[in-house]
């Protein structure tokens, strides 16, 4: 018996030495390897995943192989790079980076050889600015996406509400959340978005976190105009009780971004809410009857919103530079544009693509597309591009102090000038020590 | 720990040298560690102590800069005190509450393997899983805790998002994995010779007083391993904070470590969070080196009874 | 005499129910969360966050288990996560004993300077040196494979050494001079002697290092890239997405992870408490 366990042991030692003691960076003989990382999963990553097989039947000489590493994802991928060991396809959010740093790849030779033209194919300016850094090109865009709130519509239909109408004003917003307030049924008229979704309303107040060049907050972040929306939206919460307390949110899983109002709305406990575009597929999928509709008009008459678009590129020590990029333009270019908007998840950034799916007749896209005009004030998610001639410091130097502001002001009821006085300071100093470690 | 006086100045006898050296061949199962996987990161990470870098960019000279920031970082102060608050509570009661529950496993009666389970069982889940599962049943509105406490009457804190109760939060968590503690202390139990006990007995001995002069000498040396461990574990602490509450409510459960990852990871200051790790080294340094310094209490069978 | 040998016993069963009483109340604390756990394991998706709370599955579930092995190759995981570990924990136990024994008994200058140092090894925190720590493996080549994990955990480290030194300084000097008389040379003492008493806690090392082994994420998330070599922390955190987790199936895949543990310490725990009673000082 002790022989019997002993030499299964030496077998499973064998077994185990051989198979995970050796590198096999190779590929199945003849094939060129291609590794993808991403940090979604679920749904978002069955998307990449179908991009990926199609891909590689269509390619029989080329193996890509798709990663998902949901938590931790940045350790994982600063440690690479940090190696010179980075994947050959991954997300750099800031494309001041992706340019300027030298680790990846230049794409405008490989756009030229191909005759890839961007501006026919994609939403601009969103490519232009997601993608394009002083005329060249370092990633393409996975989607669109844009704020709009979206709102439940059986809730208002039992409560005979006519819904929200475009072109609406703050007012009308705050008026529609009272009659759709119901404490009895545990009903809330709206409900403190993620960070990010509260922008537009933000800025339609006049109110900003830094000013036009990111060099100081103070003045801007503690401004009247700021003060006045963190005490709008503080008193939705604590006032006029339109909004569940934030306590409420986080027993529905509020840790990640937005999952705790998401959640909730999902329950139908919620009349209205901003939302990024990616929400509604959730909520699609759990059978909600919804309408969207875009965020209602500001102080100074303008209509904002916020959008953005994710953009993948080309790590520059691939290896095989020429199909990584022949993949890169499958995954994000119109063919696979269209397998990532069949998820529901996504909207595409490719045009053809919109109109191939009809998104324009789709009540609840149309928002959404309608969002992408430009023509409104439509903000485009600035630090994600550090435009030239920004002194820009990272996000987390602005957004960490703004969220610990936020969470004062909401959760623990503190007073808004106070409060963002603090955040001011603190900003202000972030700024300081990015300029001299930038300086030096 | 004994001191052993470092400066003789007589020779070595050749018995002595033959067991110096006989010590340091028995301590290259871990000096060859050391060397090759421990000490090349560690120095490294000194050396970027004096740099910037941020990993997209080339590494650059920063000379003592990521030092002076040091002296105008108020987030250092706030986060300390929150590692502390933490250690001086958790350490503690950990090591209380594994004491308690190892000396009423320790027994042979029937059935008490399934206790020991039980009671371990909390030690064996994942860490990030555990959290998680925490974060549920802090939940001020449907959390076990607060139906439990409404039974009873009390409407409970918001655990959670509230400032004042999340390290309380955190800190219950930690209790719950007491089955570590309480494994290592069962150990230590069963090595004392029950020759002590009955001798002790013999001399009309209370229960009390058997646990005074028998039990807690000799298991000792335990208690001061769990303590000291348990310190140095608990100013490190990561997961736990990172997964449950992520530094919040308004950062009164950043701790220490945690705002240090934030910098390396958030904001990509590899140089200023290396600069800031020696920080907690050297309170780790001082505080075990206060801890052996007063552990006369101490017990080791080898300096006579 | 005999009223007194009953009433003492009396006294004795009075204490025992007594913590027992106490103990199944803990027991209750301990085991609420892990009841949470596995009733939410076999929840639907939908029935997760409902509201108000249910304790009990409307349905209970089953299939979410079968589910996770549909997911991912949890066999594989198990096979390479014990294979890491069980390297770990030999290299371990070898090598901590054979340092502890030379800090605890064995004098030699610097031997203080030197325990303070493989001490203070432990007091740095990983996050500054998780990337000079990566760059060097990969210079290695050693990126992609287990060898990052387990090579290393080949060398006596810090908590378990330090452990160990404090069983051996436990043990009295008596036994160390009868092998001398004997004729035992260092290392005989240490192996024929000391060693075979410090079995409880080589085997609460054992526990321990199994534990480690089974929950590290942070090696196995930085060194491996090719998901046949995953470990089963690493599928765990698969479950968790940054804007969807799926809570049942994620309880599910933690309740089967920590399976084998489970087993390991109801097996171990008969070593630490199995008693060696210490022959050569019995009165």
């Amino acid at each position: 018996m002790k022989k019997a366990i002993t030499l299964f042991l030496v077998c499973c030692l064998l077994i185990g030495t051989l198979s995970g003691c050796s590198s096999s960076d190779k590929a199945s003989p003849g094939k060129v390897k291609i590794s993808w990382w991403v940090a979604d999963t679920a749904t978002l990553l069955e998307g990449y995943q179908k991009i990926v097989t199609e891909f590689n039947l269509i390619n029989p000489d080329i193996e890509v192989v798709l990663s998902s590493y949901p938590s931790d994802y940045q350790s994982k991928v600063k440690a690479a790079q940090a190696a010179k060991k980075a994947p050959d396809i991954y997300i750099e959010e800031v494309l001041a980076n992706a340019a300027t740093s030298g680790l990846f790849l230049d794409l405008t030779p490989y756009m030229k050889a191909d005759g890839f033209v961007p501006d026919d194919i994609y939403y601009q300016p969103y490519f232009d600015y997601f993608c394009k850094y002083e005329d060249k090109y370092f990633a393409l865009p996975r989607d669109v996406f844009s704020l709009a709130i979206v709102y439940n519509k059986t809730l208002f239909d039992e409560a005979k509400i006519p819904y929200p109408e475009e072109g609406w004003t703050m007012d009308e917003f705050v008026e529609t959340a009272t009659k759709m307030t119901d404490h009895d049924k545990k009903q809330y008229g709206t409900i403190m978005p993620d960070i990010w979704s509260l922008f537009p309303l933000m800025w339609s107040f006049g109110a900003d976190m830094v000013n036009e060049d990111a060099t100081m907050a103070t003045g801007t972040i503690n401004s009247e105009a700021t003060i006045k929306f963190f005490k709008f939206m503080q008193d939705m919460v604590y006032v006029d009780n339109i909004a569940p307390m934030p306590q409420q949110l986080e027993a529905f899983g509020g840790q990640e971004e937005g999952a705790g109002s998401a959640n909730i709305f999902q329950l139908g406990k919620i009349a209205m809410m901003p939302v990024e575009r990616y929400a509604v597929g959730d909520f699609k999928a759990a059978g909600m009857d919804l309408g969207a509709v875009s965020f209602p008009i500001g102080a100074d008459g303008e209509q904002w919103t916020y959008g953005s678009s994710p953009a993948f590129s080309i790590s520059s020590s691939c290896k095989h530079p020429e199909e990584t990029w022949k993949f890169l333009k499958y995954a994000f270019g119109p063919e696979g544009s269209e397998i990532l908007a069949n998820t529901g998840y996504f909207f595409p950034a490719v045009k053809s693509v919109a109109e191939k799916l009809n998104l324009e007749s789709d009540p609840l896209e149309s928002v959404f597309l309608q969002q992408l005009d430009t023509k409104n004030k439509t903000q485009l998610a600035f630090w994600w591009r550090r435009p030239e001639g920004w002194t820009g410091v990272w996000s987390p130097d602005i957004l960490t102090p703004w969220e610990t502001a936020w969470d004062k002001i909401l959760l623990t009821e503190k007073d808004v000038k106070t409060s963002l006085d603090e955040a001011a300071a603190e900003i202000d100093k972030n700024i300081e020590t990015y300029k001299k470690q930038k300086g030096n | 720990m004994k001191k052993k006086s470092s400066i003789s100045k007589k020779p070595m006898s050749p018995l002595a040298k033959k067991e110096a050296i006989q010590g340091y061949i028995g301590l290259l199962p871990w000096l060859i560690g050391f060397l090759c996987f421990t000490a090349v990161p560690l120095i490294a990470a000194f050396c970027l102590s004096f740099t910037y870098w941020d990993i997209l960019t080339p590494i650059r000279w920063a000379g003592l800069n990521n030092f002076k920031e040091i002296f105008q970082d108020g987030k250092i102060l706030s986060s300390l005190w929150n590692t502390f608050r933490y250690t001086a509570i958790a350490v503690p009661l950990t090591t209380a509450l594994g004491l308690l529950i190892a000396l009423m496993m320790n027994q042979k009666a029937r059935g008490i393997l399934i206790f020991r389970v039980i009671y371990y069982l909390p030690a064996v889940l994942p860490a990030t899983a555990v959290a998680l599962l925490w974060i549920w049943i802090l939940n001020p509105e449907f959390g076990i805790i607060n139906t439990f406490l409404s039974y009873i009457g009390i409407t409970g804190p918001a655990w959670l998002n509230d400032p004042h109760w999340a390290m309380s939060g955190v800190i219950m968590r930690a209790c719950w994995g007491v089955g570590g503690g309480m494994i290592l202390f069962l150990a230590a139990l069963q090595n004392v010779p029950q020759s002590y006990y009955d001798a002790a007995k013999i001399d009309g001995g209370s229960a009390w007083q058997c646990f005074k002069k028998v039990t807690l000498p000799m298991i000792s040396p335990t208690i001061f391993y769990f303590v000291i461990t348990g310190t140095i574990a608990s100013l490190q602490e990561f997961t736990l904070f990172k997964v449950m509450t992520d530094g919040g409510p308004v950062e009164s459960t950043t701790t220490f470590v945690l705002y240090l990852y934030n910098v390396a990871f958030g904001r990509y200051n590899i140089g200023y969070a290396s600069a800031l790790s020696w920080i907690i080294f050297f309170i780790s340094l001082v505080l075990t080196w206060i801890m052996f310094k007063s552990s006369t209490w101490v017990y080791y069978e080898e300096e006579g009874k | 005499m005999k009223r007194e040998i009953s009433s003492a016993k009396r006294k004795k069963q009075i204490v025992s129910i007594l913590l027992f009483i106490v103990l199944a109340l803990g027991s209750f604390v301990f085991l609420f969360p892990f009841f949470w756990m596995i009733s939410t394991s076999l929840k639907t998706d939908s029935e997760v966050w409902s509201y108000p709370i249910k304790w009990i599955p409307s349905k209970l579930i089953w299939k979410n288990y079968i589910e996770i092995f549909n997911i991912l190759p949890f066999w594989r995981y198990f096979f390479n996560t014990f294979f890491i570990t069980f390297c770990r924990i030999t290299g371990q136990v070898i090598s901590c004993s054979i340092v502890a024994y030379t800090f605890a008994r064995l004098k030699f200058p610097g031997r203080n300077v030197l325990f303070i140092l493989m001490l203070s090894t432990m007091m740095i925190p990983g996050v500054v040196t998780l990337i000079p720590s990566f760059v060097f493996f990969s210079k290695l080549n050693w990126v992609n494979t287990w060898l990052p994990l387990i090579v290393p955990m080949m060398f006596a480290t810090p908590f378990n050494t330090f452990l160990l030194r404090q069983f051996y300084m436990a043990l009295p000097k008596e036994l160390d001079e009868a092998a001398k008389l004997d004729g035992c040379s260092i290392w005989g003492i240490f192996i024929r002697i000391l060693l075979p008493l410090t079995k409880p806690a080589i085997a609460a090392i054992v526990v321990f290092e199994f534990m480690a082994g089974w929950n590290d994420f942070m090696g196995p998330l930085l060194y491996l890239v090719d998901d046949k070599l995953y470990t089963v922390s690493l599928a765990l955190s698969f479950f968790q997405g940054k804007n969807h987790t799926d809570w049942q199936l994620l309880m599910a895949a933690s309740t089967v992870a920590s399976i084998p543990l489970l087993a390991l310490f109801a097996i171990a725990q008969k070593y630490i408490i199995g008693g060696i009673t210490m022959t050569g000082i019995k009165g």
